[in-house]
């Protein structure tokens, strides 16, 4: 045997197993879903033989669904023709994003950072003579906040949420017409993601976060707010990795928000709750890989429903909208179910999008926020 | 066809390169060689080229390589004329990526030379020529000395 040929047989003697993909039952079913419903490639292909270049196709036939992309002008639903095979069920779709978590890089660090932006639509009703709010809208504006959350590990250091800034448009020129007869109101505060921030000054502005709340002051505002109930960076840190337990913590939070209201106790949450809870702690919450894989297993056993292709978000990102029947308020939670990281969520309200938030960033880090002087 | 795309981008993004592939090979299903892999490797080298930047892919794989190495158990027998199964991964990281390319075609994909050739539209002259660069390259970053008797054997690299 030459040394040249004994050169690649050494290779071929430590080729790594890493080359073979890893066991994924799901994955024939996927690339034939995949591959059924791309019909059309944006740009033609020139040849098809190996070795020349060829142009990237489109995966999916792409289909604008009616009201929510002629409205909302954000989702763009990629739809299969009938005789094409059925995509991935939600199930599959969300075991493979938390396959991808757990696979994927579990290093945490120093903080966990996000950079959010949401934008919401705001009737602006002002007040009375009296000081109470006024019962009719004067004008409608649409509000975008970004900021960045920084939430420690460690309890040694602090945690921020830090409002970079908000921009406020109003939605047509009547509106703006009545913004400036009502005085032009300045900015007073804005919404990131579920949580209302009041604004005593423009941004940049920073807001320490607590660890934990006192007995009995659970009701004190703080971030992030999980399905409705504000949790402390402690109670987050301690939620459970196991998709069981953690199901069981997020109905005992459900009950706790809703017995004033008459639930009993040991009561499970409706599965629109524990959608919320879930989307809520994916995007807004420091959850390390594993919980975060555990979450989408939690969500794999509820009947939600995902879109039929991928969908497009406000950034142009392209990933897969889950969502539960929940009545007026349609939330959805896009996801890149290849990396499993979240990409945004998106309410409608009748049909209409009301409000989205982007995750343009996301993950742990060594590195200490730059603050903006003012701080509260 | 994954691994090949695993050697091209690491496996973070093989997956994505696969599935585009496939797609391809499902839309164009009735030109699909009976022995497709070479065939697959063509489809998926130009996804790869069409959607990372050299730049990128390079880093993607030089730390996927290096991350290989550092984890890596002790090589077999075979692995004696090189120094170790570490060593070989850190050199094949260290290589350009046309050497790497070359010699993982015919090394780890299990590609004949003229599949290889076909792969990268090239003739098999060329092949020939790439391959012995890409070997003499790999030995020198392995610490060893060449005995190849190729065309430029006791030159300069180009």
């Amino acid at each position: 045997m030459s040394r040249k040929t004994d050169l690649l047989a050494a290779m071929a003697a430590v080729r790594p197993d890493r080359l073979e993909p890893p066991d994924d039952p799901g994955r024939l079913a996927r690339f034939r879903a995949i591959a059924a419903s791309g019909e059309s490639p944006r740009r033609r292909a020139r040849t098809l033989r190996p070795g020349v270049g060829f142009l990237r196709p489109n995966r999916y036939t792409v289909v604008v669904t009616g009201a929510a992309a002629l409205v909302a002008g954000a989702l763009v639903v990629a739809r299969p023709t009938d005789h094409e095979p059925e995509p991935p069920s939600a199930r599959r779709t969300l075991l493979a994003a938390a396959t991808a978590l757990r696979d994927g890089s579990t290093r945490t660090g120093r903080y966990w950072t996000a950079d959010l932006s949401t934008s919401t639509t705001v009737d602006y009703v002002g007040e009375t003579a009296n000081g109470l709010p006024g019962t009719t809208p004067l004008y409608r504006y649409s509000s975008t906040c970004d900021a960045r959350l920084w939430a420690a590990r460690s309890g040694r250091d602090a945690s921020w949420l830090i409002i970079d800034s908000v921009t406020d448009r109003r939605l047509s020129s009547a509106d703006e017409r009545a913004w400036k007869r009502a005085g032009a109101p300045g900015i007073s505060g804005c919404q990131i993601y579920d949580t209302s921030i009041g604004l005593h000054a423009a941004p940049p502005a920073a807001f320490g976060l607590r660890r934990t709340v006192r007995a009995g002051k659970r009701d004190a505002p703080t971030y992030p707010n999980i399905g409705g109930t504000p949790l402390t960076l402690d109670q987050i840190a301690a939620l459970p990795a196991d998709p069981t337990a953690l199901k069981a913590a997020l109905d005992k939070l459900w009950v706790r928000l809703t017995t004033s209201t008459g639930s009993r106790p040991g009561q499970k949450a409706p599965t629109y709750a524990t959608v919320r809870q879930v989307a809520d702690l994916l995007v807004s919450a420091p959850t390390p890989p594993a919980m975060q894989a555990a979450l989408y297993r939690v969500l794999a056993d509820l009947p939600i429903h995902r879109s039929r292709g991928t969908v497009t978000d406000r950034l142009g990102r392209r990933g897969v909208a889950f969502w539960s029947d929940n009545g007026a308020v349609d939330q959805k939670l896009i996801v890149d179910p290849r990396t499993g990281h979240p990409l945004a969520t998106e309410s409608y309200l009748a049909g209409r999008l009301d409000t989205f938030t982007v995750v343009r960033r996301q993950g742990w880090t060594n590195a200490l926020p730059v603050l903006p002087t003012h701080r509260l | 066809m994954y691994a090949y795309a695993v050697t091209r981008v690491g496996s973070a993004q093989a997956e994505e390169v696969a599935s585009e592939t496939f797609a391809i090979a499902w839309r164009r299903r009735e030109i699909v060689p009976d022995v497709p892999l070479a065939w697959l490797i063509g489809v998926a080298r130009n996804v790869i080229r069409e959607q990372y930047r050299d730049a990128l892919r390079q880093d993607l794989i030089a730390a996927e390589l290096t991350a290989w190495a550092a984890s890596a158990p002790a090589g077999g027998d075979v692995a004696e004329l090189i120094a170790d199964r570490d060593a070989l991964l850190r050199g094949l990281a260290a290589l350009p990526e046309r050497d790497r390319e070359v010699l993982m075609l015919l090394g780890w994909h299990g590609l004949s030379p003229r599949e290889a050739a076909d792969v990268l539209g090239c003739s098999r002259p060329t092949l020939t020529m790439r391959l012995h660069r890409a070997r003499r390259r790999l030995v020198r970053h392995l610490g060893g000395v060449s005995s190849d008797s190729g065309p430029e054997s006791g030159g300069t690299d180009e």
